[in-house]
């Protein structure tokens, strides 16, 4: 039963070259896929992939220039006002800079009881409770109530984000590089936070990392994307270990593994990322694409089924066979 | 056998607006000639101080209040600034973090590399942008000719870390710093500019001190590791002894900290606690508040970096005989 | 009761008195805020108490001395007098309650609607931001002293007339400033995070961007009161202000100016002058301590 159903989603942003020339940007183009009730699904991708993008979409942050987004079944696009405002309390975020997420001008006991006294004007003393609660939820000590976000550490601010998103009582939670900023041993703590609160509230995650090592241990199901598109969706192990698609192989083998006995076996990346504005014709990775042939400028490739997951690239069997090989 | 960088027992103070905040104790590392050392450690630990303390490149605010930093058998400790700033860009350079911010957006980059040779090699305009242009292609940078007259904002993220290495490199150096040089560069680009340093480590018989919060870059760069905690060394040694047998508490917990696949399912061990303030930093060894093998004598004495394997040094007390 | 009420209200302004003692802590270290400090707090004890502390407060106010005019500063009369034998120094103090008291209420005047306008302009943006910001850059586009002038002037004279021309003539900085401020807040997570817990606008406008983004203008206004002494003084120079005898500085410089020489009487000039001056300083200096607080560019980093 799929929670979330994105179909076709595509995000456009206006931009400026130079001083006269507009230029478009396809941040996310024709994206689909499903995210089942309960599950962590992941997202990677580099800068530029989309990946940012297409979660604020589907949290209606940012309205999608075409396509649609479903929740629940309900049609998210089509919703405005006073609607709208509803679902949104069924569907939070966590961001990346969790100091910069936080008012610096309100303490932690106001950012955490604003959602609760504005939708349910709770009175003080019962607001003050559900604080509590929350923040004993979130593994926080009740003396930072009246503190302010700099007074915090980057690991307690985050959970005092956390907190914030859980006060709405969210089904679905987008956590947008919630540990990139934070050290080793703190993000293993927020990590193991995360978890546990999915197993005790039942939630559903959309992880959105670049940290391979990091989707390996927590999603059920993963999607790489690359300029914008999907091109692999799957389990995650077997997108990881058997991914298919030449831009999630040279993906993992770029990730340095904290192992010094695993040899390297870099699969060779050419140049950088293309510039957004005017993205390759047909597959967008072909440039820089080990595998790449004339077909590949031509026609642009679609996911399709291929081995265990579904990759967007003309020779995904070939691929398969040559590394098995 | 003398190595090229050899730190002995740095201790460092810095005057803060709270107090003194005792930001290095005793640190104590070797950097032998055309090795990559990876210094290892969370935020606050001290690993930027320390490489910013080599090049004299510290605040006013920061009082040395003991130790010895030799470079090739001379104490840069002794040196004057002047002496310092002869050092500096030619035999010792760094890489920093951020690109963007480290390169001049007034001026065309092939001007700012060529500044480095022409200050420090007394080379002329002509020779020295002669010089940039084979530096940028020994860099991986296309069309080197062409870049020289180009300005930072015009190049990405990943050109201009080139750049900056391309500069580093200028004048020949025996020892490079670089500071999270891939921390704000996507994945893929990490790699490559991993690759290079490997590369340019073994044309130019450079050696590196790489400062880094990931254990994965450690893994596949490093010969060498040293593991910093709130400013003091916990562990040093060989990089594959260091992740295959981690002798200190800390170091231990990191490796069990980190996400795997292996590890699905389990919860990740996390260390109790918070990073400790410098302004009061604990009594006797710095960890103690937060590890779980803490005897009553970790508090009051402080352990020394003892090496309790061949060519792998630990701080720990666990290791010296003490049960209690 | 009182207590609890006591309690309710420093809770909810928490943020803005911690923010206050920090400039306190900096006024306190900081020799030159220190002066700009006691200046102000020295000449606003004078202006409020200038009929008791005043030598003369009678010829402060206006009576006249015929018997000691234009004298030369002296014992009985420090600042020496003016062309109606009147006590400069009383003059000068009960002048120094007008000067702040046009400084002080063009400010206020000007701070709230500039600042209201920035936030709509960049909160909503589209055409009403951009129509209010034309609207604002028009106004900058005047020096604000001939601005504030041919609005006094169609005004009437009158030291009311000076203050609100001053206010109209300073409120699109505010605005300018504010707009700056949210543009950039805005695109903070936090107010993302406020969308997506769907508060309704006008609690993001007023509890999340507001207090954000008027930093910059509030270090603006604390230094425009300065401006503004100056700019009524030069107005009521120019003969916008209230009528003699009146003890405005501005209408004093204006008779120093008219009736007597001011190389043989200089004590009519330099005493007038050097207490503008030291105002005007007081303020801009207890700007630049606000400056160094609030604006977190200015704040020293640290390296680690």
């Amino acid at each position: 039963m799929s929670l979330i159903r994105v179909e076709d989603l595509t995000k456009v942003f206006p931009t400026r070259v130079g001083l006269l020339r507009k230029g478009l940007i396809r941040a996310v183009d024709g994206v689909s896929l499903e995210i089942d009730s309960g599950e962590t699904f992941g997202l990677v991708g580099e800068s530029g992939s989309g990946k940012t993008t297409l979660g604020r979409c589907i949290l209606c942050l940012l309205t999608p220039t075409s396509g649609r987004v479903w929740f629940d079944g309900v049609d998210l696009t089509g919703l405005d006002g006073r609607d709208l405002r509803r679902m949104r309390l069924r569907m939070q975020i966590v961001f990346q800079n969790p100091l910069a997420s936080l008012n610096p001008r309100m303490n932690v006991r106001s950012i955490v009881s604003e959602p609760v006294r504005v939708h349910w004007g709770l009175d003080p003393s019962e607001a003050d409770r559900r604080v509590r609660k929350l923040l004993g939820m979130v593994g926080l000590h009740e003396e930072v109530l009246g503190q302010y976000p700099h007074e915090l550490s980057g690991g307690q601010c985050q959970r005092v984000a956390i907190a914030r998103a859980l006060a709405v009582e969210p089904k679905f939670l987008v956590l947008d590089e919630p540990t990139s900023s934070l050290d080793v041993s703190v993000q293993a703590q927020i990590v193991n936070l995360l978890k546990q609160l999915q197993r005790d509230l039942g939630l559903t995650y959309l992880f959105i990392t670049h940290d391979l090592s990091l989707i390996s241990y927590l999603a059920d199901r993963v999607a790489v994307m690359y300029m914008g598109k999907v091109v692999e969706i799957g389990g995650v192990l077997d997108v990881l270990e058997r991914g298919v698609h030449p831009y999630t192989r040279a993906l993992r083998s770029a990730v340095p593994v904290p192992d010094p006995t695993v040899g390297r076996r870099r699969i060779p990346i050419r140049g950088e990322i293309p510039s957004a504005m005017n993205p390759p014709s047909g597959c967008r990775f072909r440039t820089r694409c080990p595998w790449a042939q004339d077909r590949c400028a031509a026609e642009e490739p679609v996911l399709r089924g291929v081995q265990v997951t579904q990759v967007a690239c003309h020779f995904a069997e070939s691929i398969a066979e040559e590394v098995v090989a | 056998m003398t190595h090229l960088l050899e730190m002995r027992d740095l201790t460092l103070d810095f005057e803060t607006e709270d107090g003194v905040a005792k930001v290095l104790d005793r640190v104590s590392f070797d950097i032998a000639e055309g090795e990559v050392f990876g210094l290892v450690g969370e935020t606050g630990c001290g690993k930027t101080v320390t490489a910013l303390a080599i090049l004299r490149l510290l605040p006013r605010t920061a009082l040395i209040r003991g130790g010895a930093i030799r470079f090739a058998g001379e104490n840069l400790l002794a040196k004057s600034d002047g002496e310092m700033a002869r050092l500096r860009g030619s035999r010792m350079t760094m890489v920093f973090q951020d690109p963007a911010t480290s390169l001049n957006p007034t001026f065309p980059i092939g001007d700012q590399v060529a500044r480095v040779l022409t200050v420090h090699e007394g080379l002329d305009r002509d020779e020295a942008l002669a010089r940039a242009a084979e530096l940028f292609g020994r860099v991986g940078l296309p069309d080197a000719g062409g870049l020289l007259r180009r300005y930072p904002h015009e190049l990405s993220g990943g050109m201009q870390q080139r750049v900056m290495i391309a500069m580093a490199l200028a004048c020949r150096p025996k020892l490079l710093i670089a500071d999270e040089p891939t921390t704000a560069v996507d994945v893929t680009l990490q790699a490559q500019i991993l690759d290079l340093l490997l590369t340019l480590k073994a044309e130019f018989g450079l050696s590196v001190l790489l400062i880094t919060h990931n254990f994965g870059i450690v893994a596949e760069t490093c010969d060498r590791v040293g593991v910093m905690y709130a400013g003091t060394m916990a562990e040093v040694g060989r990089t594959s002894d260091v992740f295959r047998e981690p002798l200190h508490p800390y170091t231990q917990s990191l490796m069990r900290a980190l996400p795997r696949t292996g590890a699905r399912g389990r919860p990740l061990q996390s260390i109790p606690g918070m990073v400790p303030s410098l302004l009061v930093p604990p009594t006797g060894c710095r960890f103690h508040p937060r590890c779980e093998f803490a005897m009553k004598t970790c508090a009051a004495r402080r352990p020394e970096l003892l090496e309790h394997r061949p060519g792998h040094r630990a701080a720990c007390l666990l290791y010296e005989g003490v049960r209690e | 009761m009182f207590g609890t009420r006591f309690a309710a209200f420093y809770r909810r302004h928490e943020g803005s008195l911690r923010e206050f003692r920090s400039v306190a802590r900096l006024i306190r270290r900081d020799p030159l805020a220190l002066a700009g400090a006691g200046i102000i707090i020295a000449f606003v004890f004078v202006a409020l108490t200038a009929s008791l502390l005043a030598p003369y407060p009678n010829q402060g106010r206006g009576n006249s001395n015929l018997t000691e005019q234009l004298e030369p500063p002296s014992w009985e009369h420090p600042f020496g007098t003016d062309e109606f034998g009147r006590d400069l120094l009383s003059r000068i103090m009960f002048g120094a309650g007008l000067a702040l008291q046009v400084g002080v209420l063009s400010v206020v005047l000007a701070f709230p609607f500039g600042v209201l306008l920035g936030v709509t302009a960049g909160y909503f943006r589209g055409q009403v931001g951009e129509a209010i910001m034309r609207v604002t850059d028009m106004f900058l586009a005047f020096p604000p002293i001939l601005l504030a002038f041919v609005i006094a002037a169609a005004l009437g004279r009158g030291t009311g007339a000076i203050i609100v021309a001053i206010a109209v003539s300073f409120w699109p900085w505010y605005t300018r400033l504010v707009h700056a401020q949210v543009l950039q807040v805005r695109s903070q997570p936090f107010v993302e995070a406020a969308v997506a817990l769907a508060l309704p606008h006008r609690r993001i406008l007023r509890h999340h961007i507001l207090p954000n983004s008027i930093t910059a203008a509030s270090i603006q206004a604390s230094m425009d009161v300065g401006s503004a002494i100056l700019i009524g003084a030069a107005l009521s120079w120019l003969g916008l202000g209230p009528e003699p005898p009146t003890p405005d500085w501005g209408v004093m410089f204006n008779a120093a100016y008219r009736s007597a020489s001011l190389v043989t009487y200089w004590w009519y000039g330099v005493f007038l002058g050097i207490a503008l001056f030291l105002v005007v300083l007081g303020f801009n200096l207890v700007g630049d301590a606000m400056r160094e607080v609030l604006d977190p560019k200015v704040r020293r980093r640290r390296i680690w």
